[in-house]
């Protein structure tokens, strides 16, 4: 129970000024208290992690950032968790796009699980995982666990793009995100370690943005990674790109804006000439926080609906999402999205 | 425990019923009816018997008039940001009624939006045309409710020029204990709003509100003032008046908040001083750069050092501080008291001087950063949420300086509400008699006293157990 | 008489007792004149106890609602002074007997100013909520007294409110007074908030399709009327206060003065419409042709528009089609003078008055 304790530790910070609740996605869709993060850390406090509301957690961290006392959320709610055998058997299937695309086919032909069935109804047809290394590679373009399997044609696009000039392998793997976040952290740390040693010292341009900004964290749990998240490598080293005559708008995935990833999606379009429609809150959480689509049907709905007016207001269908959760959402509310490789 | 009650009809199964009302889901009981128990008043925590979230005006209304019938003792609650405690299920038998789903805009015409009390404020001024905006913002404007922003007449750092939320009440739709439901307020003569206005969720509940929006000023400037002592620091503030400046906001920070302010993450690059004073003139341009002008006289006058911020960035930064200087405190300990008594502008140098001579004597830091042009104190006292002789000695330090200012003139609560904080106080401030007429007006909403009940007025303190609610309910002279 | 002169002995020994009113506004069979706040409270505990109605009043310059016939007439003229008046906290206390010209000479010789251009007393501006020109930018009494001391029907003296700028200790007992005509308490003395007096007034008078621009736009003007009058003719007016500098650079179409222009007086039969805040104009026009009424005036921003009729013929009519409260305010009607009946304020007339002696009759609760 040492990650109890550390739980409780962090959460004395809180005063319960209650500054966290409305940019909690959870507890714009309930209005309640029980799915708010002041109300996880009272029951955090309390012992109670019974409480319905340390599973509805989506774990964008946005309140962190409305937090004026600098209580660290993620950190007490991935400590406080204690994963199901549902969500252990996902993180497990993460782990392994191939084996994500077998279970994705499983699920489509009908599996009478719930999940598999939410599975079933949210992802597009699964493709095999491509697989690609040029020799004595230079570069490692991560894909992640959902992208191979359910955006292959945005995977190769992106591999095309940064074979123009780099040497690239092509790593498909789960970045632990989804692990940490629902509490599976000593297994979360093995993720990390595994893709550390992959990555064999390689500066990794990662595709889903979301992992781009926790694979950032791993120096925290002793891993040492060099991470650009995709837009930000093609925005640093300034790669040219094409002009585009489009009007879109844009996504801010949660843990992107966390490590300020976003602007690098801005800046690369603004340099393609896309017009942008702005939505009045681009960071307004979309429903998808890894499996929590699949395993909180009711509430990322709930959420998506709300996303869905937002993105609805601007007029545009197309909407540019560098993370593929996120991506999955996006269609489920009836748009387009697409990330920035699929313009390249 | 309510020997006046005089409930008739006996509800056998209140929970059964209240869920017939708001449907399961929106039901919370056992431990978690604990997370709505308290609010952002540190010190006392509470757990409702029972939590309900109506999701429109008629559940509400169905559910305050069954729980009344049932001798049933509630607390409305919107987002749960009162300071003084006025949301806390004090007792344990209490029915949080939560507000909070009821947070639509109804409508938006001429200088009128109307809004369901579950709204958070920043949302007032999101749906109201461009060229308006809601004028009170308190320091939990992102996230407080209207609801609760009109129970407890909240204020914020606009008040010298727009008032508090009662003047932007235009009318309220009220549920009343009985089942009723009544539109108040809006007509010219007696306005049925005003005494609804910081009742604190104890006479009816607040189920609309018609909100009054102003023009948006075309320029908004700031000027900073730092002193080398706090009695020009003070005189300052009366001074920028008597040059026929109406400022919109004037906060002052005192060394203290300063130091805190700048070794927290809200560090504005604040010159060294005693004292600093931010005003902000705003309206229409060559007024506002007269009144600029002005203010920098007054201030050069008084010794104080200028500043004026070159561009909006320099500008937010000296906000920021400002703005940041509560939860800056955490930076200091990880609980904090603020009470928010009022003196007259002139009595703000000697009352300043008190609350240095009172921290001193309890040995804690007062760190001073407050609505200045109110004469609105907020001593921020820090203590150690752990020792219950800290917290102790925090609240005495703070019951102190509420009567340095009762004395010199002021009132207990300018803008958090009396709620459990200030209660005691209302014996200390009004006479026997005056507390009966307020008796009267809540026995005339409230016969049975189920509403918010220890809430401002109380006549025996509750029997909860908890050391520090029997603190807080002894009155002045009872304690030795 | 034999009654009469039971009660009004005893009373003679509380308070100077002379002869009643019998204007057309109100009838008392006797009026008293307190030199001080205790008087106040023992003659209307005196009345509570014995079940006498009382009026109180002072300069019955501005009379609203139906005329009161009471026992008691209770005259506030001698509480009539000026108690404080503080430049640097920008409030005056004054006793609500106190007559507004006389306060506002006082204001005036400090650079001050409360912005209302009402006529009678503290007491009456308080217990009408008398709207004025100014409450465009600074609201009605409603907004502007801060606290008070008031007396309740049964003689019970409750301070409410302070002179600080804002207060939440609770209920707001002064503020439910405010435009309550008397009959749920009475003021003894007011604290009300007080401007400096802004360097230049300058005044504009133009075109009404100028009104939103004034109401919404950058120059924020202390006072904007609109006047309708039944021919159709219609003309607005507005006044700003400021720095010479700043008026200097007003850039507007309407035709400036220097000074203060005020809107007309209403004469004869008045009634009072509220309307939504910022449409008073789209109101005075709509209640002008219900009412068959001869001139409006649309208070911009007060919420409040008032007309001068010929007769009430109309009110009921009116009252159905624009769905909005509408108030005989002054002249005979013999129909409901109000027109809405709050169940909140039978439940404060409970509390505060609970013998029901004050102003018989002046509000009516769903009897009329």
């Amino acid at each position: 129970m040492a990650d109890l304790k550390l739980a409780q530790q962090l959460s004395l910070k809180c005063v319960h000024c209650g500054f966290c609740l409305e940019v909690c996605p959870t507890y714009r869709a309930t209005r309640s208290e029980v799915h708010s993060p002041r109300g996880r850390i009272a029951a955090v406090v309390s012992g109670a992690l019974t409480s319905s509301g340390i599973e509805t957690c989506v774990y964008c961290r946005k309140c962190e950032e409305a937090c004026p006392s600098g209580v660290e959320f993620g950190e007490i709610m991935s400590a406080a968790r204690r994963p199901s055998l549902e969500q252990i058997m996902v993180h497990r299937i993460l782990e392994d796009p191939l084996r994500l695309y077998n279970a994705a086919r499983l699920a489509k032909m009908g599996l009478p699980l719930q999940v598999a069935r939410r599975v079933a109804q949210i992802t597009p047809e699964p493709t095999l995982p491509p697989e690609y290394s040029d020799p004595d590679p230079e570069l490692i373009l991560f894909a992640g666990c959902i992208a191979p399997v359910f955006f292959t044609s945005t995977v190769l696009r992106a591999l095309g793009f940064l074979r123009q000039r780099y040497r690239v392998r092509l790593i498909n793997a789960c970045c632990g995100l989804a692990h940490y976040a629902e509490g599976e952290r000593e297994r979360a740390l093995t993720v990390a370690q595994r893709l550390g040693d992959a990555a064999q010292g390689k500066p990794i341009v990662s595709l889903p943005s979301n992992c781009s900004s926790h694979m950032k964290a791993f120096r925290q749990l002793g891993v040492e990674v060099e991470v650009y998240d995709f837009p930000e490598f093609v925005e640093l080293m300034r790669l040219p790109l094409p002009k585009k005559q489009l009007g879109l708008t844009v996504h801010e995935p949660c843990h992107a804006r966390l490590a300020g990833l976003n602007r690098y999606v801005h800046s690369a379009l603004e340099r393609m000439g896309v017009q942008v429609v702005e939505m009045a809150d681009p960071t307004l959480e979309c429903g998808a926080g890894g499996g929590y689509i699949f395993e909180q049907p009711e509430l990322s709905d709930e959420i998506m609906e709300a996303k869905k007016k937002e993105v609805a207001a601007t007029g545009c269908d197309t909407v540019v999402s560098t993370n593929f959760a996120c991506s999955l959402a996006l269609m489920r509310m009836g748009f387009t999205p697409i990330h920035l490789a699929d313009l390249l | 425990m309510f020997i006046w009650n005089s409930c008739d009809v006996v509800v056998v199964d209140v929970r059964r019923e209240v869920e017939e009302i708001v449907g399961a889901r929106w039901v919370v009981e056992g431990e978690d009816a604990a997370l709505f128990g308290f609010d952002a008043f540190t010190a006392v925590k509470g757990r409702p018997r029972l939590v309900a979230l109506p999701a429109d005006e008629e559940q509400t209304v169905r559910l305050i008039a069954l729980l009344y019938r049932s001798c049933t003792p509630m607390v409305f609650r919107g987002s749960g940001t009162s300071l003084s405690g006025s949301t806390v299920a004090l007792t344990g038998e209490e029915v949080v009624v939560s507000l909070t789903r009821l947070n639509r805009v109804y409508s938006c015409e001429g200088l009128e939006i109307e809004v369901g009390p579950g709204l958070a404020n920043v949302l007032v001024t999101r749906h109201a045309p461009h060229d308006l905006f809601y004028a009170p913002d308190p320091s939990s404007y992102t996230v407080c409710s209207i609801g609760g922003n009109v129970s407890h007449d909240s204020g914020g750092i606009h008040v010298p020029k727009y008032g508090s939320t009662f003047n932007s009440v235009v009318k309220l739709r009220v549920a009343l204990c009985d089942g009723s439901v009544e539109d108040v307020g809006g007509t010219p003569y007696f306005n049925g709003a005003n005494i609804f206005v910081g009742s604190e969720g104890s006479l009816g509940a607040v189920l609309r509100a018609t909100l009054r929006l102003h023009p948006r000023p075309e320029t908004s400037r700031t000027v900073l003032g730092a002193f080398q002592d706090v009695a020009s620091t003070a005189r300052a503030v009366s001074a920028v008046y008597e040059e026929g400046v109406i400022p919109a906001a004037v906060e002052m920070m005192d060394r203290n908040s300063i130091d805190v302010v700048e070794k927290s993450r809200y560090k504005a690059g604040y010159p060294d001083c005693a004292a600093l004073l931010l005003v902000e003139c705003d309206g229409y341009t060559p007024q506002v750069e007269e009144e600029v002008r002005r203010v920098r006289l007054v201030f050069e006058r008084l010794g104080g050092k200028v500043m004026v911020p070159e561009n909006p960035a320099e500008n937010s930064r000296l906000w920021l501080g400002r703005k940041g200087a509560f939860p800056a405190m955490g930076v200091v300990s990880p609980a904090y008291l603020t009470l928010d008594s009022i003196v007259p502008r002139t009595e703000l140098a000697s009352v300043l001087e008190e609350v240095g001579r009172i921290a001193e004597r309890y040995g804690v830091m007062v760190a001073n950063v407050f609505h200045a042009a109110d004469g609105n104190l907020h001593p921020l006292i820090p203590y150690n949420p752990e020792s219950p002789k800290s917290l102790e000695n925090a609240l005495r330090a703070g019951w102190e300086i509420v009567e340095a200012s009762m004395k010199r003139g002021g009132v207990p609560s300018g803008e958090h509400g009396v709620g459990i904080e200030k209660a005691r106080f209302m014996h200390q401030y009004y006479s026997q008699s005056e507390l009966e007429v307020l008796w009267r007006i809540k026995r005339a909403f409230d016969p049975d006293r189920l509403l918010n009940p220890y809430k401002m007025l109380y006549e025996n303190p509750p029997e909860t157990g908890d050391r520090v609610v029997s603190l807080l309910y002894t009155k002045p002279w009872e304690a030795e | 008489m034999l009654v009469f002169v039971d009660w009004s002995d005893d009373l003679a020994r509380l308070v100077e007792v002379r002869d009643g009113l019998n204007v057309s506004w109100a009838k008392t069979e006797v009026n008293v004149y307190p030199e001080d706040y205790g008087q106040v409270a023992s003659v209307l505990g005196f009345a509570s106890a014995n079940n006498l109605s009382v009026y109180p009043f002072c300069m019955g310059t501005n009379p609203v609602g139906p005329t009161v016939k009471a026992k008691i007439g209770l005259v506030f003229s001698r509480l009539n002074s000026v108690l404080e008046v503080s430049p640097e906290n920008l409030y005056v206390s004054a006793q609500s007997g106190c007559p507004l010209t006389s306060l506002s000479a006082e204001l005036d010789k400090r650079g001050l100013y409360l912005p209302t251009d009402y006529t009678g007393s503290m007491g009456g501006w308080a217990s009408t909520n008398a709207v004025s020109a100014y409450s465009t930018w600074y609201g009605m009494p409603r907004e502007l007294v801060l606290g008070a001391k008031i007396c309740t029907g049964d003689g019970v003296l409750v301070s409410s409110g302070s002179k600080t700028t804002k207060f939440s200790s609770g209920y707001k007992v002064w503020k439910s007074l405010i435009g309550s005509l008397g009959w749920l308490g009475v003021f003894v003395e007011l604290y009300c908030r007080v401007y400096p007096k802004p360097e230049v007034f300058v005044s504009g008078v133009g075109d009404t399709s100028l009104l939103n621009t004034l109401l919404r736009g950058a120059l924020r003007p202390l006072c904007v009327w609109v006047v309708f009058e039944a021919g159709g003719r219609e003309a607005l007016g507005a006044v700003f206060g400021g720095y010479a500098s700043a008026l200097k650079r007003i850039n507007t179409s309407l035709r400036l003065s220097e000074g203060i222009l005020k809107p007309p007086t209403l004469e004869g039969n008045i009634v009072t419409v509220a309307s939504k805040k910022g449409l008073e104009s789209e109101y005075a026009k709509r209640a002008l042709s219900a009412l068959k009424g001869d001139v409006a005036i649309a208070y911009v921003g007060s919420g409040v528009v008032r007309l001068s009729v010929k007769d009430f013929s109309y009110v009921e009519k009116a009252r159905r089609l624009l769905g909005v409260p509408i108030i005989v305010e002054r002249g005979d009607y013999n129909g409901d003078y109000w027109g809405y009946h709050p169940a909140v304020l039978k439940k404060l007339k409970q509390a505060l008055d609970p013998k029901g002696v004050l102003s018989p009759g002046k509000f009516c609760l769903g009897h009329p």
